[in-house]
């Protein structure tokens, strides 16, 4: 139906395609896997219209015939609708004109509100989904934002849905709804291509699977050859039987850095309702302590109002090597030895448009200053250049725009800029989100090595395999509370996921 | 630098080209000195408008503010004090009024774009009620900075290239510099990054308010008084100049010399249209049109972004 052929893009300085050749099927769910940088966004953009015929080589056919689409108009037009990782919606419309957005249902020339939020409900039921179509989208959260979006492109008629990293922002119940809806609409015989760093989700739902790697497509799995190692070795191009390192042991007795007390955060704008509700934990040095939950549980919520972070005034007590602290903001935190590297790379983590340098170095700039603020170059650039190495961070200098890099290197010039600061207690929000299976591997063995230098460490992150496999201990949240505590190695996948939806 | 050499060699051709149209009135060395002279002005404050629009905020107040702190200058020489308390007064008033306008931003919340249109409003009252009648400056000093020269080289334009280096330095070679572009690169990665957003953001309008000083005291030196209308649409060219010379006015990005390049660009256009005589009424005309269709040829010229992942 969808097929490329030798489809090649050279950006300046980079080759993004070298060469794909790939087919989507009606009725299948074909999923795009990659390490970071293999080409997968490029991919969409030229069969989404952004890169438009002519700048890229190669050929794109839609129902055998060649497409030549000059922007996303082209492309919808056909009946490709791509639906990025940042979502498209007006934030201050209702459900119903988002769904309609673009093709309002006309009466004498005025909308038709009647007919527009019965088409939105329509469309929603296909998904599977009850939701009034008179709500505010800005109000939603953003599985159902994302579904709001999906409704769209069903009531334009497209044929070919692509999704990119639908699943990255979601919760594990979320995700569960978009992949119910994935495959009602795959039975509805729609072609879909999904894509996505999460390899159990990717598994589960595809029918086949293609392999970028540096921009050439490495090979098409169907479903019955699907094994984990065999996609993760074709996607690194080396046999990664080992993503995850052994479990370190957090041995000796040590000294107590942070202690939480009935540490409460009422909820902001809602004064009977807590976010976080009596959170009471010791974190000793050398430890690596896991948070499981689920999206709302609290998780960030609680490492937020540790660095001040928060709208709100916590309740409690707060002990930070063994004197009291109360959280003010992000530079306090920062002289209590707290740092936090947190879950909204781009919206809370870099600078775009500024250097690799600059960003790394823009919590520790001060000792890199004399006194006054006269920032001394050559100190700032080693300690720079230190980090690049110990890091193993892929840049081509250290004025390099940082929004050029890969999410995994960005990601790691963001710990860089942490690590910098020195910290006793290193909080790491969902520090492997969107980065590839390499990089992934390396932030593994990053965070049990500073452990066993003696840092204490909160590890948060939607891929509760990481947690269960890095952790010493760890603390499942759900509705603010800590509901359960264990020593890792203690607690199953199953039994953890349960205990965070509340079903055990 | 791309968009530097663009400027550099649009600057003399717009001369030549002035020049070969007002039958050489351009290119002679006393009108290349009252274009600068004329300049320096709205170069003093587009240095400082540069972190401030950097910062990702504006300052629409430095013009009244300027021809405000020009005229408190002129009234406080007037009823007798000294240069050196009046230029000190000035300053702290200056600086108290840029981290009024950083605090109202800052801490009440207030978007830039009100708070400094507030006070435009409001120092443009105040300076037609001090500067009405005119005040005559008579003070030789102060009178040598708008009017004279060292080595040929008029003071006026020298203040300006010291404002230049400060601004400059202070945008590149400090903590606080790096910061106020971080603030506008991204507001709230600066707070998660333990950046004092709030204090950077009062530095910044602390440093147009000092620049707004300079620019007020050079300004009424050259007039030879403090009148009512000194400073009218100032803020207007100097955030033009900031555009001209690259700036976003999303924030993150400026340089103070490409700033001066641009405010150097729009003398060179009105300097020209001057000498040919074309009117005054004209000229604005033809430079918003300028303005305008700059901005539109760098969007259209402009690398479309290209983020893999």
């Amino acid at each position: 139906m969808l097929s490329t052929h030798s489809l090649t893009m050279q950006y300046p300085g980079v080759k993004a395609l070298a060469g794909v050749d790939f087919d989507l099927k009606p009725g299948e769910i074909h999923a795009l896997c990659g390490e970071n940088g293999a080409g997968k966004s490029t991919l969409i953009k030229i069969l989404g219209g952004i890169i438009s015929h002519g700048e890229y080589g190669g050929r794109v056919e839609f129902e055998n015939r060649e497409c030549r689409f000059h922007g996303p108009a082209d492309a919808l037009k056909s009946g490709i609708r791509v639906i990025h990782q940042e979502l498209a919606l007006c934030e201050d419309l209702t459900v119903a004109e988002n769904v309609c957005l673009g093709e309002e249902p006309v009466r004498f020339g005025l909308l038709d509100k009647r007919r527009m939020e019965s088409e939105a409900v329509t469309q929603l039921e296909r998904l599977g989904l009850k939701l009034d179509p008179r709500l505010r989208a800005g109000t939603l959260p953003v599985g159902l934002k994302q579904m709001v979006e999906i409704a769209r492109a069903l009531r334009q008629r497209g044929k070919v849905l692509i999704l990119d990293e639908p699943t990255s922002a979601l919760s594990a119940r979320e995700a569960e709804n978009l992949e119910a809806a994935l495959r009602r609409l795959r039975d509805e015989s729609y072609a879909l291509l999904y894509i996505s760093h999460r390899l159990d989700e990717v598994f589960r739902l595809a029918d086949r699977i293609t392999v970028l790697r540096n921009g050439e497509s490495v090979g098409t799995v169907a479903r019955e050859e699907f094994g984990s190692s065999r996609v993760v070795s074709m996607m690194v191009g080396r046999k990664a039987d080992d993503v995850f390192p052994e479990r370190t042991k957090s041995s000796r007795p040590a000294e107590c850095l942070l202690s939480l007390h009935n540490w409460t955060l009422p909820s902001p704008g809602n004064v009977d309702k807590n976010t976080l509700e009596n959170i009471s934990f010791d974190l000793r040095a050398g430890e690596i302590l896991g948070l499981v939950g689920l999206m709302g549980s609290g998780r960030t919520e609680l490492v937020e109002s540790l660095c001040g972070l928060s709208p709100a005034r916590g309740r409690g007590e707060i002990q930070v090597e063994g004197k009291s602290y109360i959280p003010k903001n992000a530079g306090d935190a920062l002289l209590h030895g707290l740092a936090l590297l947190c879950e909204d790379r781009r919206g809370h983590g870099i600078m775009p448009g500024k250097s690799v340098r600059e960003n790394m170095t823009y919590s520790a700039l001060q000792s890199y200053c004399h006194t006054g603020g006269l920032i001394r170059n050559d100190k700032e650039a080693d300690a720079v250049k230190n980090q690049i190495e110990s890091l193993r961070i892929k840049t081509p200098s250290l004025d390099f725009p940082i929004d050029n890099l890969s999410g995994g290197n960005q990601q790691k010039v963001l710990i860089g800029r942490w690590l910098l600061t020195r910290p006793k207690i290193l909080i790491l929000d969902e520090p492997t989100r969107g980065i590839d299976v390499g990089a992934k591997s390396e932030i593994y063995r990053m965070i049990q090595q500073l452990a066993a230098d003696g840092m204490a460490i909160i590890l948060i992150s939607s891929e509760n395999e990481e947690v269960l496999r890095l952790s010493h201990r760890i603390l499942v949240l759900r509705n603010g509370r800590v509901v359960e505590e264990r020593k890792g190695g203690d607690l199953e996948l199953e039994e953890a996921m349960a205990l965070a939806a509340g079903a055990a | 630098m791309k968009r530097a050499l663009v400027l550099l060699i649009a600057i003399p051709l717009i001369w030549v080209l002035f020049n070969i149209l007002s039958h050489g009135a351009i290119l002679t060395t006393g009108n290349m000195v009252n274009l600068f002279k004329y300049m320096s002005v709205t170069g003093i404050l587009a240095t400082g408008m540069t972190l401030v629009i950097g910062a990702g905020y504006i300052d629409l107040s430095v013009g009244s503010l300027l021809g405000f702190l020009g005229a408190v200058n002129a009234w406080l020489l007037m009823t007798g004090w000294p240069l050196w308390t009046t230029l000190l007064v000035g300053i702290l008033l200056a600086i108290l009024l840029g981290s009024l306008h950083g605090f109202i931003v800052a801490w009440l919340r207030v978007p830039a774009f009100i708070a400094t249109l507030s006070g435009l409003l409001a120092y443009t009252g105040l300076k037609q009620y001090l500067a009405n009648p005119v005040i005559p400056i008579r003070n030789e000093t102060l009178l040598r900075l708008g009017q004279g020269n060292v080595y040929g080289i008029p003071i006026c334009v020298l203040v300006l290239g010291l404002s230049a280096i400060l601004c400059h330095f202070l945008a590149t070679r400090t903590k606080q510099g790096r910061y106020v572009f971080a603030l506008g690169s991204n507001r709230e990665a600066a707070r998660y990054a333990g950046i004092p957003v709030r204090g950077i953001t009062v530095f910044a309008f602390a440093l147009m308010g000092l620049m707004a000083f300079l620019a007020g005291i050079t300004a009424t030196s050259q007039l030879m008084a403090g009148a009512a209308d000194i400073g009218d649409y100032q803020e207007m060219y100097a955030i033009a100049a900031c555009v001209l010379g690259g700036a976003s006015l999303r924030g993150g990005t400026g340089n103070v010399w490409m700033s001066l390049l641009g405010a150097v660009l729009m003398a060179s256009i009105l300097n020209g249209m001057e000498q040919m005589g074309i009117a005054s009424t004209v000229q604005k005309v033809i430079l918003g049109l300028i303005l305008t269709m700059a901005v539109a040829v760098d969007q259209a010229l402009g690398i479309p972004d290209c983020n893999r992942t």
